[in-house]
């Protein structure tokens, strides 16, 4: 009678802690979850102004993850995609701040006209002498979940820069401004 | 009507009702103007991440036992269930499969850590998936009782019906629109009756065993 209530509860107490080890498991299961995917960031920014970027002595634009999804090199310099969304911006050098002139942007995004892929949808396009560039596209639509702009620098005289803008699908214009680190 | 009758009937119009059900939010999905010229890869792409969705709302219809179900299925629900359960990790795979062929490199970035949230959250639903696939194969050899086993099998079921629709509402693109969001709804709207239904008549049911158990155990006067 002893022995049975000692093996019942040395079977209680290897019951509990079993238990007790799912709850850990489980608790540490849904923490694992909230933070992966919560703690990390989604989607490039817009990004700073050109003033915001003079102003703050022009750091070099990083690149953003996801920024060379569906890149194509040497993508031919070209007039509007389209029309309805119009992607523009500066391209300054780090330090200096000054403006650089002809330096190649290459546009890419999905649209109601075809994917990321489709050549319709790719272009370049090279900076003025004030270090502007402008281009239109047919307006973006979500491709991988999203509404995704690809806006990259992409010519070899400083380090490339390669962006992941997210906007909404019925936004007309995007702005991007690039600050070029010389390649060293 | 006999119980066979009853029993004959239900198993020809409920295999036939669930496909129905099934199939809406993929016709829905597959007929949005988001999908208009798309090449295969995407379309097989949507199909199977909006059907596996669905199959793991009618998954967690099963283990609660329904009486229409059992009709329709007798002592083959559990069998069932297993079979959906390799049904959802072939069409997860073949989603994830089809996106790459699409487009290798967005499906790579996808997968990352770095990716958006929406994205992650389908990650972590797939992780679930295959984790509770594994235990369901091993939680014997673990040491684990039925009690422990359903505790942990219950927690990752919801951790993948959370994960897997907040990746469908939050995913810009083939179940936008009026009619998509509701079919998420509703979809979300079954699975936790289902999941709560399922804990209380399991709950219930243990109860009714032990007052019978005592009722039997207790010692005629």
């Amino acid at each position: 009678m002893n022995g049975r209530t000692g093996n019942g509860q040395a079977g209680g107490g290897a019951a509990r802690r079993r238990r007790a080890l799912v709850a850990l498991f489980v608790m540490a299961l849904m923490a694992g979850i909230l933070f992966y995917v919560f703690a990390g960031e989604s989607g490039g920014a817009e990004g700073r102004s050109d003033a915001q970027n003079v102003a703050a002595g022009c750091a070099p634009t990083e690149s953003d993850p996801g920024g060379t999804t569906a890149y194509t090199p040497d993508a031919p310099v070209r007039g509007d995609l389209g029309d309805g969304l119009v992607i523009s911006g500066t391209v300054r050098e780090a330090g200096t701040c000054e403006p650089i002139e002809d330096a190649r942007v290459q546009v890419w995004l999905a649209t109601s006209e075809g994917g990321e892929y489709d050549p319709d949808n790719r272009g370049s396009v090279l900076t003025d002498g004030r270090g502007r560039y402008r281009i239109e596209t047919y307006p973006v639509v979500p491709l991988y979940g999203e509404p995704n702009v690809h806006v990259a620098y992409d010519d070899g005289e400083y380090e490339a820069v390669f962006r992941r803008l997210v906007i909404d699908r019925d936004d007309a214009d995007l702005t991007t401004n690039f600050v070029l680190e010389p390649n060293g | 009507m006999g119980s066979d009758e009853k029993r004959r009937g239900a198993s020809r119009l409920v295999p036939g009702l669930v496909a129905a059900l099934l199939l809406v939010p993929v016709v829905v999905a597959l007929t949005s103007p988001h999908l208009a010229n798309a090449p295969a890869a995407r379309l097989v792409a949507t199909a199977t991440g909006v059907l596996a969705l669905g199959l793991l709302v009618f998954q967690v219809v099963l283990p609660g036992r329904p009486r229409w179900l059992v009709r329709a299925a007798g002592a083959g629900l559990m069998r069932l269930h297993r079979v959906i359960a390799i049904a959802v990790v072939g069409l997860v795979l073949a989603h994830v499969g089809a996106l790459f062929v699409y487009s290798p490199d967005d499906t790579l970035f996808a997968l990352s850590p770095a990716a958006p949230a929406y994205s992650r959250l389908g990650v972590v639903a797939s992780f679930c998936l295959a984790l509770t696939v594994a235990l369901s194969l091993g939680w014997r050899r673990l040491g684990l009782g039925r009690p422990e086993w359903r505790a942990l099998h219950l927690a990752l079921a919801g951790a993948i019906l959370g994960t897997a629709f907040a990746h469908g509402f939050m995913v810009q693109g083939a179940l936008d629109g009026l009619l998509g969001t509701l079919l998420l709804y509703a979809g979300l709207a079954v699975a936790g009756a289902s999941i709560l239904y399922t804990v209380i008549s399991r709950s219930l049911r243990a109860r009714g065993r032990l007052a019978s158990r005592r009722a039997s155990e207790e010692p005629s006067p």
